[in-house]
């Protein structure tokens, strides 16, 4: 899965492209756990097409990661498909979602 | 009209007052001529009576006579007198005028006087006795005559006698009938213009503002009104009245018939539009992956409801039968047939006949009573997946290709269309097919499609699309194929109906997976070579890889024993079914699943991905038999 990271005045934005499933969240759970610093962790699901719960579990995890540096987070830019699977967790009233 | 009446009126008086006074002047001198006439018949009559000498008596009696004329008649000068030729002088025997009283003298004028005065040619000619009498004419517009007659007496004395009548006299007697007249004439002209003005007013002018308003009424504010016109009078305006209700009713009439039209056409439509589901619905899903083959098809009729017909469906476990028929003729005629003939189909190959013998029974049966000869052109063929054979037979119908690497069309066989002959035999052939080999049926409303110039679609445009999609991965032909014609076609309308079926010949795999979460590939390449939409392959997917994952995680406590594996089978027609088997611990997934409204992401773990399965799936059913847990999740693709 291709990933990417950008850092601009302390938010740190992660890109995934395409599925995350069981075979690719764990990629994106190694790259948030990497981060030490930050102001405000941002999930950017513009490219996501498909998510299950396994991706679902990477999102609490980077929130979990965002509480530990004491930073916001969103994910923004989520399709309907994928938002489906936030809404019927009510994951979306928990946390920031921003549907595209 | 009131300048109209009075520049007649004016023009009817002066034409009037010329002729009179032309008349006048006619008539005055005949009266004039009698007057001398008299006056010289009485003065000479007189004269021959005395016995005295003409140079006192004549003058005396000229006078008398003068004087009674000018007193009672209409005379204004009456005077004799005697010219001197030679001399170019006239010497007065009498002069008299109308106001002067007898006795009376003018001192311009007296009996004796001399005057200078040359007679003139018609004068002379009196005098010399040539003619009887001179008249002249004098003043303004002749407003006078002077008539002269010469008279002899007896005694041989000779006289002028002249007199003068002026116009006036005449005029103002005749003027004042006239003008009696022309009072009277005014007022009754003026009593009848007024009698007319009321006349045409109330005749006219007041139906004529009355229908004008009410015209305008009736169309006022863009919508009709209740208008009528009353008129009880018997004239022109009561005809128009007439018409113009005549109108209003015939328009109403119209309006309300257009309305009833209108509602008749959106009844229709609406009758149309639900034939139009339930014709849909006689029909089997427009996509289907089976046992052993998958099946895309599409009915596009060209009015609401249409001629054309596709089926299949699983005779058993190995065979499966497809079908495409056209009926003859278009719209709720052919619907109605193509209803029958697809139960009939249906029907006799429930009951197990081959395609020959289900065509020879439907056509038996469409031939007993089809007194409208509508016919059917029909193939029907049936896959063994067993012996790899396609068995079909073909009732006047457009001959089906067969998509090994390009279109080959299949070998005729069969005979004429359903509903035309009783007797008519039909017979079977059979072909090879290779696992991934399609076939496509259609009807002739896709070759026989035309676009802006009059084009057949034709078998080349089909042939050369059905070529290229055998190339592909997915072979979507019939969406290849609709998409072609659609821009083919453009703008114009579609005039047949158009029915294709693409049937794939392939056992679908039951997939025999590792208990590791990576073959969860294997199982999403699987949905997605699916013919379902994307949206709904989603869905599965999330179902798919839940249970899958799920399955992974728990089954064993250590690695799964040698050879052990999880099955996996997909099956849709009206409705999906995945099929899970594992030979893992007894776990029925449906239990204990986390409640979202309390579940806490800061401290829950698990559960959410068996929750979203749930969700997605309409049906989730778990048993365990044989030492194998068997989950089965269910999605209707028809809600």
């Amino acid at each position: 899965m291709n990933i990417s990271k950008k850092t601009e005045n302390g938010t740190v934005t992660f890109s995934p492209e395409g599925w995350l499933d069981t075979v690719s969240s764990p990629e994106l759970g190694d790259m948030v756990d990497a981060v030490t610093e930050a102001s405000s962790l941002v999930l950017d699901f513009d490219k996501v097409e498909y998510m299950s719960s396994a991706g679902l579990r990477q999102v609490i995890a980077t929130h979990k990661k965002a509480k530990a540096l004491d930073a916001s987070f969103a994910v923004i830019n989520v399709c309907p498909t994928v938002m489906s699977i936030f809404k019927m967790t009510n994951i979306d009233r928990k946390l920031d979602i921003r549907a595209k | 009209m009131a300048v109209a009446f009075a520049s007649a009126f004016f023009l009817f008086l002066s034409v009037s007052f010329f002729l009179l006074r032309h008349n006048v002047r006619v008539e005055m001198e005949h009266y004039a001529k009698s007057m001398v006439a008299i006056y010289a018949d009485l003065a000479v009559y007189k004269a021959n009576d005395l016995e005295h000498p003409i140079d006192t008596s004549f003058n005396d009696v000229l006078s008398f006579y003068g004087d009674y004329m000018c007193t009672w008649y209409r005379v204004d000068y009456m005077f004799a007198y005697v010219p001197d030729i030679k001399n170019g002088t006239i010497t007065y025997l009498s002069v008299n005028w109308k106001e002067k009283k007898f006795g009376e003298t003018d001192e311009d004028y007296m009996a004796g006087d001399v005057e200078e005065y040359v007679l003139t040619e018609e004068e002379l000619k009196v005098w010399r006795g040539e003619q009887q009498f001179s008249v002249a004419k004098s003043g303004w517009f002749e407003s006078g005559t002077d008539v002269s007659m010469a008279v002899d007496d007896d005694f041989g004395n000779r006289a002028m006698m002249c007199i003068t009548v002026s116009i006036s006299e005449f005029m103002n007697e005749m003027m004042h009938g006239f003008l009696i007249a022309a009072v009277c004439m005014s007022a009754f002209i003026a009593v009848l213009a007024l009698f007319l003005y009321l006349f045409i007013r109330r005749r006219v002018s007041i139906p004529a503002g009355n229908i004008s308003k009410k015209m305008g009424d009736y169309i006022s504010g863009g919508k009709l009104s209740k208008v009528k016109l009353e008129n009880a009078n018997d004239d022109e305006f009561a005809m128009i009245a007439q018409s113009f209700n005549q109108m209003t009713d015939d328009i109403d009439a119209y309006i309300n018939n257009i309305s009833q039209m209108e509602k008749e056409r959106e009844r229709q439509r609406s009758e149309a539009d639900i034939a139009s589901r339930i014709q849909q619905g006689l029909l089997s899903p427009n996509y289907a992956y089976l046992r052993n083959c998958g099946i895309k098809a599409v009915m596009k009729p060209a009015k609401s409801v249409g001629g054309d017909l596709y089926d299949y469906f699983e005779l058993d476990e190995s065979r499966t039968m497809i079908v495409v028929a056209d009926v003859s003729g278009k719209g709720i005629a052919a619907a109605i047939l193509m209803a029958i003939v697809l139960t009939l189909i249906r029907q006799y190959a429930k009951i197990g006949y081959g395609p020959s013998d289900i065509l020879k029974n439907v056509n038996l049966t469409l031939s007993e009573e089809n007194s409208n000869l509508m016919f059917v052109t029909a193939f029907v063929a049936i896959y063994n997946s067993a012996t790899g054979k396609l068995t079909y037979s073909n009732a006047g119908h457009n001959l089906p290709y067969l998509i090994h690497n390009g279109p080959v069309r299949l070998e005729a066989s069969g005979g004429t269309p359903l509903g035309l002959f009783a007797d008519e035999e039909y017979e079977d052939a059979e072909v090879e097919m290779a696992d991934g080999d399609s076939v496509f049926l259609y009807t002739d409303g896709v070759t026989e499609a035309v676009n802006g110039n009059g084009e057949f679609y034709g078998t080349d445009r089909l042939e050369k699309v059905l070529k290229e999609t055998s190339g592909t991965i997915k072979k979507y032909y019939v969406e290849a194929v609709e998409e072609s014609l659609r821009s083919f076609a453009g703008e114009t309308e579609q005039n047949d109906d158009i029915t294709m079926l693409s049937f794939l010949a392939r056992r679908m795999p039951v997939l025999e997976l590792d208990y590791d979460v990576r073959e969860f590939a294997k199982i999403r390449d699987c949905l997605l070579d699916s013919f379902l939409p994307k949206s709904l392959i989603m869905d599965l997917c999330v179902a798919a890889e839940e249970c899958f994952v799920n399955i992974c995680s728990y089954a064993f406590d250590g690695p799964a024993p040698e050879g052990e594996k999880i099955l996996f089978s997909l099956e849709y027609s009206n409705k999906v079914v995945i099929t899970f088997s594992d030979g893992g611990r007894q776990f029925d997934p449906r239990r204990d699943l986390p409640d979202t409204r309390e579940y806490d992401i800061d401290t829950a773990v698990g559960g959410l991905g068996r929750l979203i399965a749930f969700t997605v799936a309409d049906t989730v059913d778990y048993k365990y038999e044989e030492g194998r847990n068997i989950l089965t999740i269910t999605k209707l693709l028809i809600k």
